[in-house]
């Protein structure tokens, strides 16, 4: 049995939860935080000089999305737990930190006792993530889509079977004879749509759909 | 007229398929309001072939057209008045040389103002009008329809952000409140406090409810409904939830806010007081009766149910609704038995 303390790193760019969490956390029996940071700059920083057990990340920071944060955490550290932190719970975050390698995801909740739980398990090398409510999650994101592209016209459909090979804005842009400001407001609004927060899942999810659903 | 920017290329790509000439142009206006000139934003390419010059954008209506006077004067009625129509024979203009062709032939123009732009379609057919009219009306529902879409998902966005940082903060705050509550000897002090963050944590459940449109009217989708309100009691991803349903069901409102209102109350129980992993929930309807069958798999009440849990609560709406309901603690955890009549009134609706 080790008595080596779990080393905990917090990125939030709320101070005041950055700030709480720290004290708490740095109270806990068995827990050490070794630092704190308010953007993934920061933190990639932070994980140069330190080597935390767990890194506590919220999932929509200002101006960065966590999320992504969170892929080049992994990128940095391939082995690196990441706990995600969120205040609301979305089918499209909870696969999207699935998929990118996150240990555990968590709501903001008054129920702390599950938060440090957690953070035991994922030290101990769990991953506490629900593959049922994973899979729900990506069936009805999948229903969604599928319906949607019954809807869709001519030009969002070339659009849409643009993003699926990986095309850029400005090859879409030539292919359907709109400009590329326009081609980035429509891939917008239809990512939006498929209620996904970036266009790799939605080629993903467009690439694996059988030949002329499209 | 419906509230949008249209985006000149949208429209120019609507009107690519009308195979006629079309151009989206920005007014200028002078001090006066009266438009001067206009700028040409887009065009398709029968607007280009047809032209001996080469088509750019930002192109000045004054610069370029054969008769920019006539034209201003369509252009200022059309900004006034909405649309007008103009028949127009190129060979008799100041230079004839702008455009393709020789003939001497009549093109009916017809322009329109939307949402800012002015629009000019021509062919040389006489009943451009008519398609371009109907294909305009379509234009206006469909953008009309999409802007009110992305209003309400701009206020669901502003409305998520803004409760997102009210939520933080209260977060915050019962982190700070457990921390203290460690240096505490005195045990009522303590109690009070943790009734505090209790309280705290139900303020963050409300709002999130609220957010996530947890709400009125009736329930069609309900194994989308149980899952939905699990979401929000379920700190932790680690609640397996199972939906059995007879059949196609429809809840109309009236009995819906009570189905959702025992269902939350029953997830909060089994989560929070039943510590449990799992819970199947299975609905039937028939003749006579709607019932609703929750099981948990947590540690139940045992013998004596504490009262303030909801149950009263829960068993109160069956009665008001001509029904009841009873609870059963086994060893494999608890089940609530929710039943009310389906003939009664609050069926109908």
């Amino acid at each position: 049995m080790t008595t080596e303390k779990i080393g905990i790193v917090i990125c939030d760019d709320h101070e005041l939860v950055r700030e709480s969490l720290s004290l708490y956390l740095s109270e806990v029996p068995g827990f050490e935080v070794l630092g704190t940071a308010h953007n993934g700059e920061v933190l990639l920083e932070l994980l140069k000089s330190t080597r935390p057990d767990i890194v506590l990340l919220d999932v929509q920071l200002v101006d960065e999305s966590g999320l992504d944060i969170l892929r080049s955490v992994r990128e940095f550290n391939a082995s690196q737990a990441v706990i995600m932190l969120t205040t609301f719970k979305s089918d499209s975050v909870l696969v999207d930190a699935y998929e990118s390698g996150a240990a555990a995801y968590l709501l903001k909740s008054a129920h702390l006792d599950e938060m440090l739980l957690t953070i035991r398990n994922v030290a101990k090398g769990e991953r506490p993530f629900d593959s049922g409510e994973v899979l729900h999650a990506m069936k009805r994101l999948d229903e969604t889509g599928l319906n949607l592209i019954k809807t869709l016209d001519e030009t969002d459909r070339s659009i849409l079977r643009e993003l699926a090979k990986g095309s850029s804005d400005q090859h879409i842009a030539a292919v359907v004879f709109l400009s590329v400001q326009t081609v980035r407001n429509r891939v917008s609004r239809l990512l939006r749509r498929f209620g996904r927060d970036n266009r790799t899942q939605v080629a993903v999810f467009l690439a694996a759909l059988p030949e002329g659903t499209l | 007229m419906p509230l949008v920017k249209l985006d000149a290329d949208d429209l120019t790509n609507i009107f690519q398929e009308l195979e006629k000439n079309c151009a989206v142009h920005q007014p200028v206006f002078d001090s006066s309001g009266q438009i001067i000139d206009c700028l040409l934003l887009a065009w398709n390419s029968f607007f280009a072939d047809k032209r001996n010059y080469e088509v750019r954008h930002g192109q000045s209506m004054v610069e370029f057209y054969a008769d920019p006077d006539e034209a201003l004067k369509v252009v200022n009625k059309v900004w006034i008045e909405g649309s007008a129509q103009q028949e127009f024979n190129p060979s008799q203009t100041r230079s004839n040389n702008h455009y393709c062709g020789s003939e001497n032939y009549v093109v009916e123009v017809f322009w329109q103002k939307i949402a800012g732009h002015i629009v000019e379609l021509s062919g040389p057919h006489s009943s451009a009008h008519q398609s371009v009219d109907a294909k305009l009306e379509v234009i206006e529902i469909e953008h009309d329809t999409e802007t009110r879409a992305q209003l309400s998902d701009e206020r669901n966005r502003i409305s998520r952000d803004l409760h997102d940082s009210v939520i933080q903060q209260i977060y915050a705050a019962t982190i700070g409140l457990k921390r203290s509550i460690s240096s505490i000897q005195d045990l009522s002090t303590k109690e009070n406090i943790e009734k505090v963050i209790q309280m705290l944590g139900d303020v963050i459940v409300s709002i999130r409810e609220e957010v996530m449109g947890i709400s009125e009217g009736p329930i069609d989708d309900i194994e989308n409904e149980v899952r939905k309100i699990a979401k929000i009691y379920t700190g932790n991803s680690d609640l397996a939830v199972f939906v059995t349903c007879e059949g196609e069901l429809h809840i109309p409102s009236g009995v819906a806010a009570h189905v959702r209102l025992v269902l939350k109350e029953a997830t909060s129980n089994a989560v929070r007081h039943g510590k449990a992993s799992r819970i199947d929930v299975s609905f039937e309807k028939n003749n006579e009766q709607f019932s609703m069958k929750f099981t948990d798999n947590g540690i139940g009440f045992g013998n004596t149910p504490k009262a303030g849990n909801g149950l009263e609560n829960m068993k109160f709406r069956a009665q008001s609704l001509g029904g009841s309901m009873n609870v059963l603690n086994h060893n494999l955890g608890t089940t609530l038995n929710w039943a009310v009549p389906s003939n009664n009134m609050n069926w109908r609706e």
